[in-house]
């Protein structure tokens, strides 16, 4: 390649040998057929859906198609380590099976070792737990399967009954075409923090009187700041698409040309930069998301945009210097001719799916099941991590008062019926990371709003047409019926959409 | 001559080279040509695995993949980043490592201990300079923490949320821990320079820079253009720096180009793109290589 | 050798331009080690101490023994994952791979020094390995693997290895070879011993101390290694390197346990790198320069 000296019997030579590892690539190729087949359903009973969870796995086990000992392999994120760990030795000793843990330190990485298991099948991991967006593209390449029938055989109790999941989780963290891609396990619908020992009063219900209140509360001399919003580079979108949404745009019109560059995209970004410059820590770009998580337990701001969970550090004198000051307040709005509308965007809503690639699929169906049982659930949530309470009953209970404040799940209750839906097309890692990117190049002053707006909206399309653009219309008609019904009035005023 | 011809008939025995260089060859083979072959294959069809398709049923794209990477402007700074970055860090680590090597060329006390600690930081592995570049440049960290005692606070400086200066706390990461590099390769160069031209010299009265201009310079020049090419070959490839350090971040204003096939190969799943854009990375890289080892060949003895 | 050929200036002088620019290369690290000793509280405390006004063994307890202390460090670090798996898995690759590609490295070495098997070609083309982006190679690395079921096992990071330190293996090898005299080979040979048995006992023992220089310093590449480990292993092969970057992005952030393991990942390289000091610019140059 370099240097052609006596080249001819070497290349003689590279022949020889790449025979033999033709031969050795052909041998592996045949023994690693295609997906394994699904056998129907078992008749299992059982009163609740833990019962019913370990009976299914009593029943597999008579069929022979699992064993006690048979490895398992749960993929999650450090951040539930505490949560999932204990809850598997449970289950463990319940069903004689052994499932194990294995923890993915960075969240983005999670979606590349599925993608990944998706190109190379090693069989090495049986549930996945993940981000609800990335559920089309898991879906999509085939490596998670639809769990609808198992739903209907083994009632997960997620949409019904006393126990069901606060709405509208129980359709964002499960459905892709109207399918049961994933089950959910979490309540991300975002929430606002504030330090009442600072200000006891009213809260400010539009986003323009919050924009002025966090000014008001910024004291830099004291090392405290008037608010942490995320602009760093995973998450920036999401203050962004509050103000965005709430006054009334849509990422898309019905052809999936994207809407963002235009007067609700510019202005909302203009708002949030502002922010950014005048009231946030520096580390609100350069951090990543935990610095919510230490920046408002440590008390250096007066506000903070997180996920629920940033409650239960903020309210545990172990983790927090502001424990017992803290409230959470409703995500403000913009007024639309004198109605408010508050957009709150549901972000991560970790969700367990079942890889087709595992040993016995169906008993990895039984685990995340009895893990997500309105019991076995509780117990769990209520170890410190970053799952949230997702079932209805457990907002009334003590354990979940005293672990993330009254407030807050007052807040929760009355706020998530208003969130939207992340962008949970395929490609919605790509659509979000370029969105990120230009609004980090944005905030940090190297792009006007309008063009960090133009330039994501430029790659959109070349994303859309990529996947193919009358795949992505059809999944986007859909996926914005999902969106609360307050917006979806709001567009059909200002004639977003033809229907 | 008769040495050269026992040599050529004694070893002569055609079964037992090949048998020597067989694994070699079996090892390039397994690493170097399939691999590439696959690579070249990938970028002209359209696959990626959310699309559910097997790699050898996808579509024929013809060059649509080279087309996207050549236009798309993430690639292209990436590409120009990554130059820039390592032209920079090289100059930089070729000038300090020389003035070093003259420096540890005289004589003081402590000197040789000295030296054999410069060498530390080029053993390190890159994680963990990227582990301790990111830790001195928080927010928090000690190098604001100086800052606020010499300047005063509010002097903090967000080292990694800003662009030029992520970058050029990745650069000083870089620098930091291959200086040393440099250091060691032209002081040993400057140690195998013969005395008796400079003695000469001396006594035809040049002066010190005289000599070190028209004599050492010449003779270790070889020397530095091995160092050079190799170091910046390598430095091309900076990845786990700025992995551990920025992510590429903010937005992608440090990614270099390493980072950026990852992340459209690895992170995003495009892979017949990605495997476009490493083989014209690839072709780059051949280029630079074949024009630098030109004149290398010449000094090793083959 | 004649040192200290530059007269100018005084030595007081240059010594002290020494001390600040030694101090300088050893700060970032002294610092490393002293958070690796600091409890939570000051990983990042307002006024940064080198000593640590608090000093543990907390960080690296928990590495290799997670819930072992309790308290609030307990609580804090309770999260972290114990390394105990991807420093085993490092122990296994690192040695394997390194002697695979020493033998391996050898036995070319060998015959592109007196065989010149290849011509000019064969060495050039092992050194291209090395000259190319590794990223390069990752994507069909993942398809090819994938096909022969080596992903997330230490046979394929070892296979990966052994493949992309040959280089090392091949030029310094072949260096070290070249300077053992052929005569005596010849000799041997000429009494009418098989070309196995010169190479086994006479050049082999003859290159000793260059086998051990190379394969320390091919171990140094082995043990660090980030990229490939990174996109091959998700599980079962982590190595040291992927687990160091592995705590970045936990809740709160474990400063004072990545430290540790980052000491930890040092140690045997430091020792490796020490042990061939003389051999080191040889070694990062492919033995281009002697």
């Amino acid at each position: 390649m370099l240097e052609h000296g006596h080249g001819c019997l070497t290349r003689r030579e590279f022949v020889r040998t790449a025979g033999v590892f033709a031969a050795a690539g052909a041998l592996a190729a045949c023994e690693r057929g295609g997906p394994k087949e699904r056998p129907s359903p078992l008749a299992v009973q059982g009163a609740t859906p833990e019962e019913r969870a370990l009976n299914l796995i009593k029943a597999l086990k008579n069929e022979g198609r699992v064993k006690d000992g048979d490895q398992f392999v749960v993929m999650h994120h450090s951040g539930q380590r505490q949560q999932l760990v204990p809850a598997l030795k449970e289950w463990n000793g319940l069903t004689g099976l052994n499932f194990v843990s294995s923890e993915v330190g960075l969240e983005a990485d999670i979606y590349t070792k599925a993608i990944n298991e998706a190109t190379v099948r090693t069989g090495n991991f049986d549930v996945f737990l993940t981000f609800v967006n990335w559920i089309a593209d898991l879906a999509e390449s085939g490596l998670i399967l639809d769990q609808t029938a198992w739903w209907q055989s083994y009632d997960p109790e997620v949409d019904h009954g006393p126990n069901a999941y606060l709405k509208p989780l129980d359709s964002f963290t499960s459905l892709y075409k109207g399918r049961r891609f994933s089950m959910g396990a979490d309540n991300d619908a975002f929430s606002m923090f504030y330090r009442k020992d600072l200000e006891p009063g009213d809260v400010p219900q539009t986003w323009e009187e919050f924009d002025r209140w966090v000014v008001e509360h910024n004291r830099p001399d004291q090392r405290l700041r008037g608010l942490h919003m995320y602009a760093e580079r995973f998450f920036a979108y999401t203050g962004w698409a509050a103000r965005f949404i709430s006054k009334g745009g849509a990422y898309f019109n019905d052809n999936m040309d994207p809407l963002i560059v235009s007067n609700e995209g510019v202005t909302a970004l203009e708002e949030q930069k502002r922010l950014v410059d005048q009231v946030m820590w520096p580390d609100a770009v350069s951090g990543d998301w935990t610095v919510a998580y230490s920046r408002f337990p440590e008390g250096s701001v007066f506000c903070a945009w997180a996920w629920p969970s940033l409650g239960q550090w903020a309210e545990n004198p172990k983790t927090s210097k502001v424990a017992g000051k803290v409230s959470a307040m409703p995500i403000p709005g913009t007024m639309h001719d004198g109605e408010l509308v508050r957009a709150v965007p549901h972000v991560v809503g970790w969700s367990f799916s079942i890889s087709r690639y595992g040993k016995a699929p169906e008993a990895a169906y039984a685990f995340i099941q009895w893990f997500c049982g309105p019991k076995a659930g509780l117990e769990a949530i209520n170890r410190t991590g970053t799952l949230d309470p997702y079932r209805m009953p457990w907002y009334q209970t003590e354990q979940m008062k005293k672990r993330y404040g009254e407030d807050l799940l007052q807040v929760l209750l009355q706020m998530t019926p208003q969130t939207f839906p992340d962008i949970s097309l395929r490609g919605a890692n790509q659509y979000l990371d370029n969105l990120n990117l230009n609004l980090q190049q944005a905030f940090s002053g190297r792009k006007s709003p309008e063009q960090a707006l133009k330039d994501t909206a430029d790659e959109w399309q070349k994303i859309t047409d990529r996947i193919g653009r009358g795949l992505q219309i059809d999944a986007w008609r859909s996926h914005r019926n999902s969106y609360p019904e307050q917006i979806r009035n709001l567009w059909q005023k200002k004639g977003v959409f033809k229907d | 001559m008769m040495q050269r011809l026992k040599h050529a008939l004694l070893f002569s025995d055609g079964w037992f080279k090949q048998l020597l260089v067989l694994p070699m060859q079996a090892v390039i083979w397994a690493v170097l040509v399939v691999p590439l072959l696959i690579a070249i294959y990938l970028s002209f069809v359209d696959w990626e695995p959310i699309s559910g398709r097997e790699w050898w049923q996808a579509p024929f794209a013809g060059v649509a993949n080279y087309k996207r990477a050549l236009l798309d402007p993430r690639f292209q700074s990436a590409f120009v980043r990554t130059l820039v970055l390592v032209l920079t860090v090289v100059s930089v680590q070729l000038v300090l490592g020389l003035a070093l090597a003259v420096l540890f060329n005289t004589k003081f006390p402590a000197r040789r201990f000295y030296s054999s600690i410069l060498l530390f930081p080029m053993m390190l592995p890159w994680v963990v300079v990227g582990l301790i570049f990111f830790v001195l440049f928080l927010e928090q960290g000690p190098i604001n923490y100086l800052l606020i005692g010499v300047f005063g606070p509010d002097r903090s400086v967000d080292w990694l949320g800003r662009p030029l200066l992520a970058l050029l706390a990745i650069g000083l990461g870089d620098v930091w821990q291959w200086t040393p590099f440099m250091f060691l390769v032209i002081y040993s160069a400057l140690a195998a320079v013969p005395p008796e031209p400079i003695e000469a010299a001396k006594t035809l009265g040049a002066s010190e820079w005289q000599i070190f201009r028209r004599i050492t310079v010449p003779a270790i020049m070889p020397v530095i253009l091995i160092a050079l090419l190799i170091r910046g070959l390598e430095a091309f490839k900076i990845f786990d720096l700025i992995f551990i350090m920025t992510g590429g971040g903010p937005g992608t204003s440090t990614e270099s180009i390493s980072l950026y096939l990852y992340r459209t190969g690895f992170v995003f799943g495009q892979l017949s793109f990605a495997s476009a854009a490493a083989i014209l990375v690839l072709v780059f890289v051949v280029l630079v290589s074949w024009a630098g080892l030109r004149p290398l060949r010449t000094e090793v003895e083959l | 050798m004649s040192r200290g050929r530059y007269r100018t200036g005084r030595p007081w002088l240059r010594l002290l331009v020494a001390t600040v620019v030694v101090l300088v290369v050893l700060g970032p690290v002294v610092w490393l080690a002293s958070l690796s000793f600091k409890p939570p509280e000051e990983w990042l405390a307002g006024r940064p101490t080198i000593i640590p006004r608090d000093p543990t063994a907390t960080n690296y307890l928990v590495l290799f023994a997670p819930g072992l202390p309790g308290g609030a460090i307990g609580e804090a670090l309770r999260a972290a994952q114990p390394v105990n798996r991807a420093l085993i898995n490092s122990l296994l690759v690192a040695p394997i791979s390194t002697l695979l590609s020493v033998a391996i490295g050898f036995l070319g070495a060998y015959g592109v020094s007196r065989f010149r098997v290849g011509g000019n070609f064969l060495p050039f083309s092992v050194l291209a390995t090395r000259m190319f982006p590794p990223i390069a190679f990752a994507v069909p690395l993942l398809v090819y693997y994938r096909t022969l079921g080596l992903i997330d096992t230490r046979l394929g990071l070892i296979l990966m290895y052994t493949a992309s330190t040959l280089a090392f293996s091949l030029w310094l090898l072949k260096g070290f070879i070249d300077g053992v005299p052929r005569h005596i080979e010849e000799a041997a040979l000429l009494d009418g011993a098989s070309h196995w048995r010169v190479l086994f006992t006479i050049t082999l023992p003859l290159v000793r101390g260059g086998l051990a220089a190379t394969a320390l310093f091919v171990f140094i590449m082995n043990w660090t290694e980030f990229l490939f480990a990174l996109i091959f292993t998700s599980r079962t092969a982590v190595t040291v390197p992927v687990q160091l970057s592995q705590y970045v992005g936990t809740v709160g952030r474990f400063y004072g346990p990545q430290a540790a393991l980052g000491m930890v990942a040092s140690l045997p390289v430091l020792v490796a790198g020490y042990a061939i000091q003389r051999f080191l610019v040889r070694a990062f140059t492919f033995g281009l320069v002697k």
